[in-house]
């Protein structure tokens, strides 16, 4: 029976929930962290000592626990990238940048349970001699500022956060950074550029990577809200109690946004790999299925940044046989298991778990029109291929939707898009304003052509004309 | 390579044959110019010659249907011409508000027209479609002098040219209608 | 033999795990490349992929990337595909059986200009994936460029015109309406600035920020509407702003003193010298049939880098002045010819009594000349000197001293280190009679003490100058000189280094380069004959003067040599 294992969402919705530190307290908070700065370093048997910080680092890795951001890179294997030993001070970010259309996960989390990440973000900083450590809040999140800063503030009162935590001699400062309105503040170089002062521009990796040097120069960690949040629980159970969550490599819970053309949209936590994406969209415990007379078009999986799957499509990938090893198998999309490794093997991504159902009311070439216009909106402009693709694809796509289109445009769509990721540009936007019309263009051809040839068949009739266009000078063939 | 050399056949041989053949080219002109009436002079300058379109005359500058001198001093013909027979001054750094989003326009525009060799490389390579070679074949003066022409010569003897396009005021129009910065879609 | 006190050596650290210098294979070809290069400060940092590729001898196209810049990485322009090495267990490179080292080929390409290089790394610059790509960053950047080639004043040396020609599509795809942004933008005193045509590199944003240190200059709006801009209440009028234009792949940053003057394919580049400060800094003269239309600057890592001043840069429309001295003047202001001149006047001189002549060069004046001068005072038992001239310093490139040949004066021995200390003695030679004959080269001297009434006190005054002025007024023999563009010779710069620079155009009328007519002179004088050259009079003066020991003319090649100071 598919359901939910609230974890971080434990407590949040529950009435009588909220926000403040008393309540927090009340539901047993903080002792984590108690637990955590009362580590003693452990000798091992072959004579070497691990530190507290050591060890919460070594639970962590344990647990494989991948971020919840979008890209899903293990959590533990980022901290060890960390450059311990350049003497300069290691700062934390938390991104609470949520901007990926489809996400409103880490709102949650920030809105009526902040303790439970200040808990985690503590932790985490703890584990790795973090003393100075912001929250990246996106702008649009005015009163979530607000309530994080209540939070810091009671946090701080309670002996939590500051100096000297607890008694213990650590010191750790939070504060709360809120941005202007850019999706790009989302990456991690972006979020750091604007941290600084600075437009966010994201930066050239090599040699600006973040874990040797981030903000100010210094080795900085960038970590999602909801997988600061987990942490805690990770530390709590311990990583290996953990790991058996979810599926191996994909372990844990994580919380799913399902928006679109369903009857229950939300927010809703599950193990990874133990719902299949037919059951959240259809399952009465989730998304309950789609209107009534309707029929599934198409799934994006992770955000509007990850590829579109069609409905009907079929994938291999390596599904657990029960009782027995890992077998490849050809799987229906509602069959595909919801991980990290499932949605990549089909070609698609988890991403940043925003779950949209198209149903086959929804017109594909308006929608990626819609997803085009976004990205060419937020694209920050450092790069050629993003700033100027970006643009152009939404361009061809208002003309498809606004009956100007041609035929040739599906494969000129194409032909754009696979000019723009895969390391052509500086930052990982390039895959997401790609990747989109790559894979709706790709599976929908014959929506785009036809709506193409439609008003190609329009033009050349002699009522249609070529109406009034600002637009573009139309050629009766395309220009090559 | 080995030269076959024929030997020539006794009608082949005999000089006559030769002098008959000539006269035969002979009295076929006789017989088109005196008893058909067409010969292939031509009585000029009573009798113009009858011009092919495509015809490399004289170059001249032309404008466009508004009257705007299509020429941006691009110099591309001046460096691409070969006897170097043009010569422009290019308009200097003073902003000219006539000219509006096309910038440009030359000062002066120069072909002398005794180094001119018709070649049609200046029309060949104009961006702007601003200068042709025209109609014109016999051009006279009195003096050196008189057979440079200058940009007024150039324009009034070049006439007006249509452009279909109209790429400046296409131009033009599109950044007005793109006032608000910046725009959204469209 | 230490002493005893002497602390033992600290034990040798390990040593790195990457040795200072490895080899790199380019498109085939082995190149060896230093671990640590030079970066744009000079601060040795890891050598990057397109540093070994020009070591190479292999062009990777480039837009935002300057050797004298920090690196940006934002055009794209440079992605290239590479191989690494496999490294075994034993960290060794595992080995193909033919025995050429085994190598992964990168599943993503990389920008050549910020990734650094490896030991065994192979970098491929040619293959069908960096061929496509380069396309593709071209056709972006083309799509919403305007059309403006014809008007454009960097045609002819644009970078996207050229890379566009090698890398790019034939034809356009594009149909949609293009963005479009304000032109004709005065973005400062000096620069005219069009934003349609800006790729933003953001060079021109780096340098004045980093190099002149002006943060003058931002990008405002976002995505395909990023426009240059400078940043609300700041203006873009430092003394540099026109190495932005160098420095601007495309034409979007233009000189508003260049604009439309003249097409570049014309103008024939003269490398030369600029004249209005000590620095020296290498320029290229552009001209045409005999008028200077600009100047832009050479590299030179030992003076100027890449880059000079605007004041500099601008300083050049002098040298075409209508007023420019044309004509030999004799005593009686009649035009004369040169030979019997210069013959009259070594006549003159040689009667003139030693201690009754004075000498007073300028500064300006080139190391052959102020060397011929030298020989002809020391021929008079003249007293020499030359008049200093001190502006405003900063700290990048200009000099306070804004003479381009003091030092060459100094060295040559026509003045002291305290340049214009003789000057009140020449002055008071001239009062007392004791000085008779005076001979000015290159200044004004009734503005530095030397008064028209005292003056007009001389037997002979002999001038020569470029431009009238009231010392030229007064000359008994008016020699009209050439600037430095209408010669050769060389200057020695305030750090002692000497540049050599070159003729650019014709003097006006008669005038003739000073070493010219000086060595005539001299060999009027002294019965000897005149060096048959400049490069014969350069090494010359090189084997006679000890400072200039070691030198030749083609020695000093593009970048100069430094003077024994």
């Amino acid at each position: 029976m598919p359901q939910e294992h609230r974890l971080i969402l434990k407590h949040i919705d529950q009435p009588g929930y909220t926000p403040d530190i008393e309540c927090y307290l009340r539901h047993g908070g903080y002792q984590v962290l108690r637990k955590v700065l009362s580590l003693q370093p452990k000798v091992l048997p072959d004579g070497r000592v691990l530190s507290p910080q050591e060890q919460l680092r070594d639970e962590v890795s344990r647990s494989g626990l991948r971020g919840r951001g979008g890209a899903g890179f293990s959590c533990g294997l980022k901290w060890s990238f960390v450059d311990r030993k350049s003497g300069k001070p290691i700062y934390l970010i938390c991104n609470a940048d949520e901007s990926e259309p489809g996400t409103f996960k880490d709102r949650q989390i920030l809105y009526k349970d902040p303790h439970q990440l200040l808990e985690g973000m503590i932790i985490a900083c703890y584990a790795n001699d973090v003393h100075l450590a912001y929250i990246y809040i996106r702008g649009e999140m005015a009163e979530g500022a607000r309530i994080l800063n209540r939070a810091l503030a009671e946090a701080r009162a309670h002996g939590f956060l500051g100096k000297n935590i607890l008694g213990t001699g650590y010191d750790l400062e939070i504060y709360v950074h809120r941005g202007a309105g850019a999706y790009i503040c989302g990456e991690e170089t972006g979020l750091i550029e604007s941290l600084e002062g600075k437009r966010p521009y994201p930066r050239i990796k090599p040699p600006y990577f973040p874990a040797a040097f981030g903000l100010y120069g210094c080795p900085t960690i960038v970590n999602n809200v909801e997988t600061l949040a987990a942490i805690k629980h990770v530390i709590d159970m311990g990583g290996d109690q953990y790991a058996k969550l979810g599926t191996p490599n994909n372990t844990g819970t994580r919380i799913v946004c399902l928006s679109g053309q369903l009857r229950r949209p939300g927010y809703y936590e599950v193990e990874l790999g133990k719902v299949t994406l037919g059951e959240l969209i259809f399952h009465e415990n989730f998304g309950q299925g789609l209107r009534p007379g309707r029929s599934l078009q198409a799934v994006i999986p992770g955000g509007t940044s990850a590829k579109v799957l069609r409905a009907g499509e079929k994938f291999r990938i390596k599904k657990m046989v029960p009782g027995g090893p890992l077998v490849e198998q050809e799987v229906d999309l509602l069959d595909l298991p919801y991980d990290f490794d499932s949605l990549i093997a089909a070609g698609s991504m988890s991403g940043s778990g925003g779950i949209i159902v198209l149903d086959d009311s929804a017109d594909i070439v308006e929608a990626l029109a819609n997803i085009a216009e976004f990205y060419a909106h937020e694209s920050c402009g450092q790069c050629t291929p993003c700033r100027e693709g970006s643009l152009w694809m939404a361009k061809i796509l208002y003309r498809l939707t606004h009956g100007q289109g041609r035929a040739c445009d599906a494969d000129e769509l194409l032909r754009i898009a696979n000019n723009i990721p895969g390391g052509r540009t500086i930052c990982a936007f390039g895959e997401a304003c790609a990747w989109p019309v790559q894979s709706f263009v790709a599976k929908f051809k014959e929506e785009f052509v036809a709506r193409g040839r439609a008003a190609e068949a329009r033009r050349a009739s002699p009522a249609g004309g070529a109406g009034p266009s600002t637009q573009i000078k139309i050629a009766a063939s395309p220009a090559l | 390579m080995i030269v076959r050399r024929d030997r020539l056949t006794i009608w082949e041989r005999l000089y006559l044959t030769a002098i008959w053949g000539g006269l035969k080219v002979t009295f076929r002109h006789f017989w088109r110019t005196v008893v058909r009436r067409r010969p292939v002079t031509v009585q000029y300058p009573e009798e113009k010659p009858v011009v092919p379109p495509g015809y490399r005359g004289a170059p001249y500058l032309v404008r466009d249907q508004t009257g705007r001198i299509k020429c941006v001093s691009c110099q591309l013909c001046e460096f691409v011409c070969p006897p170097k027979a043009i010569r422009i001054t290019p308009p200097g750094p003073e902003i000219d508000p006539t000219t509006g989003n096309v910038e440009k326009r030359p000062r002066q525009f120069e072909i002398d027209m005794l180094r001119c060799i018709f070649c049609g490389f200046c029309q060949e390579v104009c961006p702007e479609e601003a200068i042709f070679l025209m109609q014109d074949y016999s051009l006279t003066g009195l003096s050196r002098s008189e057979m440079i022409y200058d940009m007024d010569k150039l324009l009034r003897l070049g006439g007006v040219h249509l452009d279909p396009i109209r790429k400046w005021e296409r131009k033009a129009r599109e950044a007005q209608a793109q006032e608000t910065v910046p725009p959204t879609l469209p | 033999m230490s002493s005893p006190t002497t602390a033992p050596a600290k034990p040798t650290q390990s040593a790195p795990t990457t040795p200072e210098f490895f080899q790199v294979k380019v498109d085939g070809r082995v190149v060896v490349v230093p671990r640590l290069s030079p970066d744009w400060r000079g601060q040795l940092v890891p050598t990057t992929m397109i540093q070994a590729c020009f070591a190479a001898g292999v062009m990777v196209p480039h837009y935002c990337y300057h050797p004298k810049l920090p690196v940006a990485g934002n055009c794209r322009m440079c992605l290239v595909e590479f191989g690494t090495p496999v490294l075994g267990p034993d960290r060794k490179p595992l080995l193909n059986p033919d025995g050429t080292p085994k190598i992964t080929r990168a599943p993503r390409p990389a920008i050549a200009c910020a990734t650094p290089v490896m030991p065994g790394m192979e970098i491929y610059t040619n293959t069908p994936t960096v061929r496509a790509m380069r396309e593709g960053v071209l056709e972006f950047l083309l799509i919403n460029h305007p059309l403006d080639c014809p008007i454009c004043d960097q045609a002819g040396e644009c970078k996207l015109q050229e890379y566009a020609v090698d890398h790019g599509l034939a034809a356009s795809r594009f149909v949609e309406t293009k963005v479009h942004k304000p032109k004709q933008v005065e973005l400062g005193p000096r620069i005219m600035f069009d934003a349609e045509r800006c790729i933003l590199c953001s060079r021109c944003i780096r340098f004045t920020r980093d190099i002149v240190g002006d943060d003058a200059l931002g990008i405002l709006h976002r995505g395909s509407y990023s426009t240059i801009a400078t940043w609300p209440g700041r203006a873009f009028d430092n003394n540099y702003t026109l190495n932005t234009v160098d420095l601007c792949p495309v034409g979007a940053l233009t000189s508003k003193d260049f604009r439309f003057q003249m097409r570049v394919w014309f103008l024939k580049e003269t490398k030369s010298i600029c004249t209005s400060c000590g620095t020296g800094c290498n320029i290229l003269i552009g001209s045409r049939e005999n008028r200077i239309y600009r100047y832009t600057p050479r590299q030179n890592d030992a003076v100027n880098s890449c880059w000079m001043c605007d004041a500099g840069r601008l300083n050049y429309k002098w040298i075409g002045r209508p007023d420019r001295l044309k004509e030999v003047r004799g005593p009686g202001g009649q035009t004369r010819v040169w030979s019997a001149v210069l013959a009259e006047l070594a006549h003159r001189l040689g009667q003139a009594p030693r201690g009754s002549v004075a000498l007073i060069a300028s500064a300006r004046q080139t190391n052959e000349e102020l060397f011929l001068l030298k020989k002809l005072a020391t021929r008079l038992g003249a007293i020499t000197d030359s008049i200093p001239r001190e502006g405003q310093a900063d700290p990048l490139l200009v000099s306070a001293d804004k003479n381009p040949n003091s030092l060459g004066a100094r060295l040559l021995g026509l003045c002291y280190t305290e340049m214009g200390i003789n000057l009140p003695r020449i002055a008071h030679g001239i009062e007392q009679g004791a000085i008779r004959t005076l001979i000015v080269f290159g200044e004004d001297v009734t503005r530095h003490g030397l008064a028209p009434e005292l003056l007009a006190r001389l037997d002979t005054l002999v001038v020569s100058d470029i431009l009238p002025n009231a010392t030229t007024a007064l000359a008994h023999y008016l020699l009209p000189g050439c600037a430095h563009a209408e010669k050769r010779g060389s200057f020695t710069n305030v750090k002692g280094r000497v540049q050599r620079f070159f003729k650019a155009v014709e003097p006006p009328g008669n005038a003739r380069p000073e070493w010219e007519f000086l060595a005539e002179l001299l060999s009027h004088l002294t019965g000897q004959p005149a060096a048959p050259s400049l490069e014969a009079l350069f090494n010359q003066m090189a084997q006679e003067v000890p400072a200039f020991h070691g030198l030749t003319w083609t020695g000093l090649g593009d970048t100069g040599l430094e003077a024994k100071v």
